[in-house]
């Protein structure tokens, strides 16, 4: 009972300073969107990739890959009337991912290829990274569509010439063109197709709803366990303030224990991280779309184990610390580097491996893995149960420093 | 002279404290350290572009063959296997489709790729056409993307193939040839040489943009130089404002009472605390650029947009830490005010470097972030690290000028009418 | 005939609408020590405060060696040195680096400054622990260091509020002999405190204060012949009564009865005729008397005269 009367004193102080509250809810809120919209752009625009495209051939093949990448699902042109300098100049200032020259010869390169066995004249890709990576993808495709069907085509008019076939009155431009034709044609029905699915519980309505904001689905929860650990700054800051005051030591000449007495100051940092964390969520699935309550079992399990790691961390920081500055350090410092290495910046998937071997094993890549299982695959308790176990863990070793390092005072 | 030894004692105490210390130097030299580690994919080299290697459940049921060549599903699983893409993929063979995707279900594997039952037949012109399905982990985008681009560079080789033998054959059949094996056999040979991926690659080149330094150095150094320079400006604030905040410190401890029993005049006093501010971050930016200059090979640009890009720092912080303070009741609010407003207002004014090399980021964002000082701070090392005109950089100056008098200006007000 | 050192004048402060020094106006002759005395709450701190600069009087004035603290503060600071009642040092210094702030903050330089930071140094016997961080320092030591900043520029004028409260019988008796030297070597000092044995062991002239205003002032000597040859009769009874109380301050010869804490003290004329009648109505309202003090007039005496309430509250 009194270690809920502790509980409730340390929360009474900490809802007092309603700036403060209000701010360690704000914040979160604040930082989803603009890091949402940061790598996402607007959710409810256009998600492909932006390219420039500079047609310097004009040629029915060229005008051809410019019509199979205005209907791409992975890229869109942005820009498609400018010079080549222009769009490079986008490309730097990054306005435009990349930027597509097709070079003037181009189309007859191609076409002159299958009988001169020369190489057809490359489409340059101006860009760098990632995108580049993905627009140079796109464009390879639709070129080797072009030059699959010129070869056929080319092939055709081959094989009807040695075979001595070519019907009467027909040239072999005509021949080939009509080849040429018949090939591009049948590339929109081809033998075999790709079909993209990917892993995920959450119901079709669920994952169209979740794929148009689907650029909050990692900010939400990364930003939500980065400025959890912010909160601590308060939490913390209250156990400072009673070693300062001679408050704890008067707690301790009353029959109150020791652990009487971190049990009382863990219940409020539980508790209010719980609460922050139950508030962003719900924010989260009501503004945002994100399935948060598609699993609701889980959800609540990640949060708790979150919202345990999270307190522990607190406890171990108010039982080092000797002032509000040093509270200030050392809830920053952690948040920074916690944040970075478990991926609520930026997805571990883009950082290198050694990096991502290390980061997965700390606290919020557990926490971003909990959520993402629930958010992105749809997932539920089974899915998360090594998440919590790992959180779990991580909450037992700070405890038991955290405890140590009060005794230790 | 006595604002002075007030402005020495105030940086012999924050040089004494290990906790500011930390703020200074420690922390952004940490992160920017992180996101060198982060980033080091991204930057890349020259050619290089490290992708990570990604697990492949792969479940062949393909059950035919194409005449003459044999199963190509197959042979879709041995060039997934080949030695040319083992550092891009690792194949592990699943005996069904439910399989397959139970291991990226359990994220043992990032992608699995089913060949259907009816592929040799569709691509032997048999049967209906076939699916080639790839089922991936939705949080991954890298690996099953290049896997993707892969699987869908060879299908379509191999469907070019198929689409180029059925025109021929459906011309020559048009103009009543007969269709003989051989006939056919010639046709497919004729066509499997340009299948490989290896004459697809002649199709394009990449071109790094302008500006963009192709020596493996040069990239990374110019993104450190952001984030290094990001978090100088981020930890600069916290720096003037903890400063400042000594303000409240000593009321709160009794010094600054008793500073006032002295004939020490308030001007003086505040002014001390003015000039420690503007010192320490004098030395503490110094200290950073000259780290990033020698230790990540940052080149911050020329000498003279430098200096005033350090000198509109130092200002804009140190008056902004004046203004928070003037506001503030007591050093516990100042604990949580500076913590947060300070993280809030400098992540914003630092979301152009946060998100340098993303494509969907907006251009409102690089707006957004100049509606806080901290985008101004940054906004001449920007300037400076890309070499643009120095009236440019001047007038970014003006306008930190501009803030600084305003933050100003009110911080003392207040200040002194608390005090006076 | 001498300026006094420092001159108060008619000064007045309200806090909102607490009226927390009411008029209050007092002379310190050069050379003396001057006890404010008075409970926690008198307005001491307050008065003590707009003398030394810290507050602005709502009304009135304070002279110091003739400067006045609000036209003309710096030359009045200069000539005073404040040991404030809460230590006020940079914790995070070293006792030399304290003291040399503070000197340059009197406008000491140079080789004065260092000079008279190893006098004081020597003078609050601190020499072998100066280079130690003031956080290291026990409590006393702490407090000696407090009061050596004040002394620094060898002001003309001391103010000392409250310096004993809080710290142990040893350090406070080093602090009182340390006052009478100061005084000796020609200080003046004004001296708060609400322990009515300091002020009479140190002070010149005691004025006290309660509720914001000076009741009384003059010599020990001075105060307690105010209040007449009034012995002090502190007795305790088994279970206290109101009524004896009143029953007892009708008692011819008996001027003041107050009660505190089981104690019953009352003021008469001569206790020898007194007690005798006091234990007599304590026996009619069947009480036992279990013990009883009788002291001679002094200026708790005074402040149960003059309040009807004691000095420790």
């Amino acid at each position: 009972m009194r270690i809920i009367d502790l509980a409730l004193k340390d929360l009474r102080q900490i809802m007092r300073d309603r700036k403060s509250f209000i701010f360690l809810l704000a914040m979160p809120i604040v930082f989803t969107l603009l890091f949402g919209y940061a790598f996402g752009g607007n959710s409810t625009a256009d998600p492909r990739l932006p390219i420039g495209l500079a047609d310097e051939d004009g040629s029915e093949l060229s005008r051809q890959l410019a019509a199979m990448l205005a209907a791409s699902e992975i890229v869109r042109i942005q820009v498609d009337d400018a010079a080549v300098s222009v769009l490079q100049e986008q490309v730097a200032d990054e306005q435009i991912a990349a930027a597509i020259v097709i070079p003037a010869g181009f189309g007859e390169a191609m076409l002159q290829a299958p009988s001169t066995g020369s190489a057809p004249l490359p489409v340059t890709i101006i860009g760098g990274g990632q995108t580049g990576f993905t627009a140079e993808a796109e464009v390879q495709a639709g070129a080797a569509r072009l030059k699959s069907a010129v070869q056929a085509a080319s092939q055709s008019l081959e094989t009807t010439v040695s075979h001595d076939l070519l019907p009467e009155g027909s040239s072999r431009q005509a021949y080939f063109d009509d080849a040429f034709a018949e090939a591009l044609a049948a590339w929109e029905q081809p033998p075999v197709t790709i079909l993209h699915d990917v892993s995920s519980a959450l119901t079709d309505e669920e994952e169209e709803e979740n794929s148009r904001y689907s650029v909050f689905a990692h900010s939400s929860p990364g930003m939500m366990a980065q400025f959890a650990i912010a909160g601590l700054m308060g939490a913390a800051g209250i156990l400072v303030v009673e070693k300062k005051t001679k408050s704890l030591q008067r707690l301790l000449t009353t029959n109150m224990s020791k652990d009487q007495i971190m049990a009382g100051h863990f219940l409020a940092m539980f508790v209010l991280i719980f609460l922050q964390l139950s508030v962003l969520i719900l924010f989260g699935q009501i503004f945002l779309g994100l399935p948060y309550l598609s699993q609701p079992l889980a959800t609540m399990l990640v949060t708790i184990a979150t919202a345990f790691f999270t307190a522990s961390l607190g406890m171990l920081i108010g039982a080092a610390a000797k002032s509000q500055e040093q509270v200030v350090v050392l809830s920053l410092v952690p948040m920074f580097v916690l944040a970075a290495l478990g991926g609520a910046w930026v997805p571990l998937e883009f950082t290198p491996e050694a990096y991502q071997r290390i980061a997965s094993l700390t606290p919020l890549a557990w926490v971003m893995e909990g959520y993402l299982d629930i958010l992105v695959r749809g997932q539920g308790v089974v899915a998360v149960s090594p998440a919590l176990l790992a959180l779990l863990i991580y909450t037992a070793v700070l405890l038991i420093l955290a405890v140590w390092q009060f005794r230790v005072d | 002279m006595k604002a002075l030894d007030i402005a020495l004692k105030d940086m012999r105490q924050s040089f004494r404290s290990k906790g500011a210390i930390i703020f200074m130097f420690v922390i952004p030299i940490l992160i920017t350290v992180l996101f060198y580690f982060m980033f080091g994919r991204i930057a890349g080299g020259e050619d290089s572009f490290e992708v990570p290697q990604t697990v492949v459940a792969l479940a062949n049921l393909d059950e035919g063959e194409v005449p003459g060549i044999g199963s190509m599903g197959a042979f879709l699983a041995d060039v997934l296997r080949g030695e040319d893409l083992g550092d891009l993929v690792k194949v592990t063979a699943m005996s069904s489709a439910a399989a397959a995707r139970t291991a990226v279900d359990n994220q043992e594997a990032g992608i699995a790729v089913i060949i259907p039952a009816g592929f040799s037949d569709a691509l032997a012109g048999r049967g209906e056409p076939a699916e080639v399905e790839l089922y991936s982990d939705p949080t991954l985008t890298i690996g099953p993307a290049i896997v993707s681009s892969i699987v869908g560079q060879i299908v379509d080789g191999m469907a070019s193939t198929t689409i180029g033998v059925g025109v021929t054959i459906e011309r020559l059949e048009a103009a009543n040839a007969e269709i003989t094996p051989e006939i056919v056999q010639e046709i497919i040979d004729s066509y499997t040489v340009a299948a490989s991926p290896q004459q697809s690659s002649a199709l394009t080149r990449m071109q790094a943009p302008p500006g963009a330094d192709s020596g493996s150095g040069g990239e990374m150094a110019e993104l450190l130089a952001y984030i290094l320079g990001g978090m100088m400006v981020f930890y600069a604030f916290f720096t003037g404002a903890n400063v400042l905040n000594t303000i409240l410190t000593e009321q709160e401890n009794g010094t600054l009472q008793r500073l006032f029993t002295t004939p020490t005049s308030h001007l003086t006093l505040f002014s001390g605390k003015f000039i420690a501010a503007l010192i320490i971050l004098t030395v503490q930016i110094a200290v950073l650029l000259l780290f990033g200059y020698l230790v990540f090979h940052i080149e911050w640009g020329d000498p003279l947009p430098v200096v005033i890009a350090a000198a509109g720092l130092v200002i804009i912080a140190a008056t902004t830490g004046l203004f928070l303070v003037s506001l503030l009741k007591d050093t516990r609010q100042g604990g949580i005010i500076f913590g947060g407003l300070l993280t809030l207002t400098g992540m914003v004014g630092l979301f152009t470097v946060f998100t340098v090399g993303s494509p969907n980021t907006p251009q409102a964002l690089d707006t957004v972030s100049l509606l806080v000082p901290q985008g101004w701070a940054m906004r001449p090392f920007r300037q400076a690290i890309e070499g643009d005109a120095l009236p440019n950089i001047a007038l970014t100056f003006a306008v930190i000028l501009l803030w600084s008098a305003v933050f100003f200006f009110v911080g003392q007000y207040r200040l002194r009418k608390r005090f006076d | 005939m001498q300026e006094p050192a420092i001159t108060a004048e008619n000064l007045d402060k309200w806090f909102g609408d607490i009226h927390a020094v009411n008029h209050v106006s007092f002379d310190v002759r050069q050379g003396e020590i001057f006890s404010l005395l008075g409970p926690n709450g008198a307005g001491k701190s307050t008065t003590i405060s707009m003398i030394c600069g810290l507050l602005p009087p709502d009304e009135g004035d304070a002279l110091l060696l003739g400067h006045s603290i609000t036209r003309n503060a710096a030359e009045a600071k200069a000539c005073t040195g404040v040991v404030p009642q809460e230590i006020a040092l940079y914790e995070d210094l070293t006792a030399r680096e304290n003291l040399e702030f503070w000197g340059k903050m009197y406008g000491l330089r140079g080789e004065k400054l260092k000079s008279r930071v190893d006098e004081v140094l020597e003078m609050i016997g601190l020499v072998e622990r100066q280079k130690d961080r003031v956080e290291t320092y026990s409590g006393g030591m702490k407090r000696r260091v407090n009061i050596g900043v004040a002394l620094l520029h060898k002001p003309a004028i001391i103010i000392m509020d409250e310096p004993t409260v809080g710290i142990d019988p040893q350090s406070r008796r080093h602090i009182l002999d340390g006052v009478k030297d100061l005084q000796k070597q020609g200080a003046t000092i004004l001296y708060t405190t609400h322990y009515m044995e300091e002020a009479q062991e140190l002070s010149d002239h005691i004025a006290i204060m309660d509720e914001g205003r000076i009741i009384a002032n003059g010599t020990h000597e001075e105060l307690v012949r105010m209040i007449g040859r009034h012995d002090r009769i502190d007795l305790q009874l088994t279970v206290p009564s109101a009524e004896l109380a009143a029953q007892w301050r009708e008692i011819p010869g008996v001027s003041q009865v107050a009660s505190e804490n089981g104690v019953v003290t009352v003021l008469a004329d001569d206790s020898n005729i007194v007690l005798p009648q006091l234990f007599e109505k304590a026996n009619e309202h069947e009480l036992r008397i279990t013990a009883v003090d009788i002291q001679e007039p002094n200026l708790e005496s005074v402040f149960l005269h003059l309040t009807g309430r004691a000095l420790r509250d």
